[in-house]
């Protein structure tokens, strides 16, 4: 009788551990940046961006292959991944790091949040510090966020010729729903 | 019954050890150890089982990078054309697999100017220009059509460009059908319109080998309605070759050479005719791209270059050219 009370603490500790696990995929993802030009303003969407959140570590990876980004314009967009981000030796920019804050995913309700990682574009990888909201909705979960990105910093070239075109800080917004994953 | 003797908990630790299973665990070891000194072999068995079933799930992956890709296998997988083989729908004369984006319209000013070898006085070929110019539209991504009026011989010409298939990550090579028509309106060569006309078919078979090399291997077939020479063969079969080196992102170098198969007929008007080959960069500066050429040939409509090239390499007979492309999005793409 002694050990089974032993052991009933021990399955709960280890129940809850194996359950631990919080693991949501993005799912429905849509990432659009947008330059708010002198000439003309730029804007592109990308439906493709994947990712991962761990909620029970408080860890996420997003990843935007920088390829599936369309362009009202197709020139502007061969311009875009040939020119200046150089999809074929960069083709993916990707956000990885940790949530800070608090939130409750068992209840409805906005929640702000600070993700602190490392943003890669153009293969130069930069600590950011981004606000970001997390949406919970009768068990449904989605993110949202807004940020700008400093072309310089990321060394993404732009000749003087076109410098009146394109701004020098791009505001990126992602938005996702999350699907959660239980494979390992 | 289940018997687990002391041994198998080392065996076990020396597991733990190797797979670097965390501390916590250490917890249950303990825990196991007790159960065994105490004879519970029931309790005992347990424990390992649970165990070994955390050991498990510890060495699963834990690294997001590797769940995620995991993750994006069990997606099927997406088509992705390959973009940007080349910077301009031409690769000097001949056409190669690029097309016109959907809703997009292009310019086109051709120029070619007179041998290198007629010396200062012709301030080398730049007093003598041939012009062309054209308006090329793309339908959609697959079809592109396009139109020009060429000095030479006052032509007119109009040609469509079709894919068959697109290089993607899953095809590694693309499929272009190219055909044009083309009508002189000089005066006194031929006293009815069809002996006017000529026709060129063409396969186009390219590949962006990688972000720098970009080859395309056109056979190509040219029917012209009348010859003015004697013994000229009205169709010719050529196969074209050329490709493109990528300089610095927005240059390139681009070479292409048009191999005329010989008829089986000696023909003297066959032979007086040359190959066609040209060098050329292209420079791009946002809007526009600026192709410099160099070759024999100074035609800048299909039949013109295919089978008409007068000049010859060696003798210096070489045209310098350019082929100014300006691009205006007409329709733009909603998604």
């Amino acid at each position: 009788m002694k050990n089974i009370l032993l052991i009933i603490p021990l399955l709960i500790f280890h129940l809850s551990v194996s359950q631990a696990q919080d693991r949501y995929l993005l799912e429905n993802s849509f990432v659009r940046f947008f330059s708010d030009g002198i000439v003309e303003d730029i804007e592109a969407t990308n439906k493709d961006a994947k990712g991962i959140i761990d909620f029970s570590k408080n860890e996420f990876l997003i990843k935007i292959p920088i390829k599936s980004f369309k362009f009202a314009s197709a020139l502007m967009q061969e311009h875009f991944n040939e020119n200046y981000m150089e999809s074929d030796k960069f083709p993916e920019g990707t956000f990885k790091g940790k949530i800070e804050g608090s939130y409750e995913l068992g209840k409805n309700g906005i929640y702000q949040v600070n993700t602190i990682g490392d943003l890669t574009i153009h293969g130069v990888t930069k600590p950011r510090n981004i606000p970001a909201f997390i949406y919970v909705k009768d068990g449904k979960i989605a993110l949202e966020s807004k940020f700008m990105i400093r072309v310089a910093e990321h060394k993404i070239k732009i000749p003087s010729i076109v410098i009146r075109n394109i701004a020098e800080e791009v505001e990126v917004t992602i938005k996702s729903d999350l699907k959660k994953y239980d494979k390992q | 019954m289940y018997y687990v003797n002391v041994k198998h908990i080392y065996y076990f630790y020396l597991v733990k050890l190797v797979f670097c299973i965390p501390t916590y665990l250490h917890f249950y070891y303990f825990v196991s150890y007790l159960l065994y000194m105490k004879s519970n072999k029931w309790l005992l068995l347990i424990m390992l089982i649970l165990s070994f079933s955390f050991c498990f799930r510890l060495q699963a992956q834990d690294d997001l990078e590797a769940i995620l890709s995991n993750a994006e296998k069990e997606q099927p997988k997406k088509k992705e054309y390959t973009s940007a083989a080349f910077k301009s729908t031409r690769l000097i004369n001949l056409h190669n697999t690029e097309r016109l984006a959907k809703g997009a319209l292009e310019y086109r000013i051709c120029h070619r100017f007179g041998r290198l070898n007629t010396g200062a006085y012709q301030f080398w070929g730049l007093d003598q220009a041939e012009i062309r110019m054209g308006f090329e539209y793309g339908v959609s991504d697959w079809v592109h059509i396009g139109i020009g009026r060429s000095s030479y011989q006052k032509t007119y010409d109009a040609f469509t460009k079709i894919a068959i298939l697109r290089q993607s990550n899953v095809l590694p090579i693309s499929l272009v059908y190219m055909g044009s028509i083309a009508v002189n309106t000089i005066k006194d060569v031929s006293p009815d319109f069809n002996g006017r006309l000529s026709y060129v078919n063409q396969l186009i078979i390219g590949s962006k080998v990688n972000s720098r090399v970009s080859l395309v291997f056109v056979p190509t077939l040219v029917h012209r309605n009348l010859v003015t020479e004697v013994n000229d063969a009205v169709s010719t079969v050529a196969l074209g070759v050329g490709g493109r080196f990528k300089l610095s992102k927005r240059l390139t170098f681009n070479t292409e050479y048009i191999w005329r198969v010989p008829p089986q007929q000696k023909s003297l008007a066959f032979d007086n005719y040359k190959d066609a080959f040209s060098i050329g960069l292209d420079i791009e500066t946002g809007g526009h791209v600026f192709q410099l050429t160099l070759s024999n040939s100074r035609g800048m409509f299909d039949k013109a270059y295919l089978v008409e090239t007068t000049g010859a390499w060696g003798a210096g007979d070489i045209h310098f050219g350019f082929n100014l492309i300006r691009n205006f999005t007409v329709i733009k793409k909603k998604e």
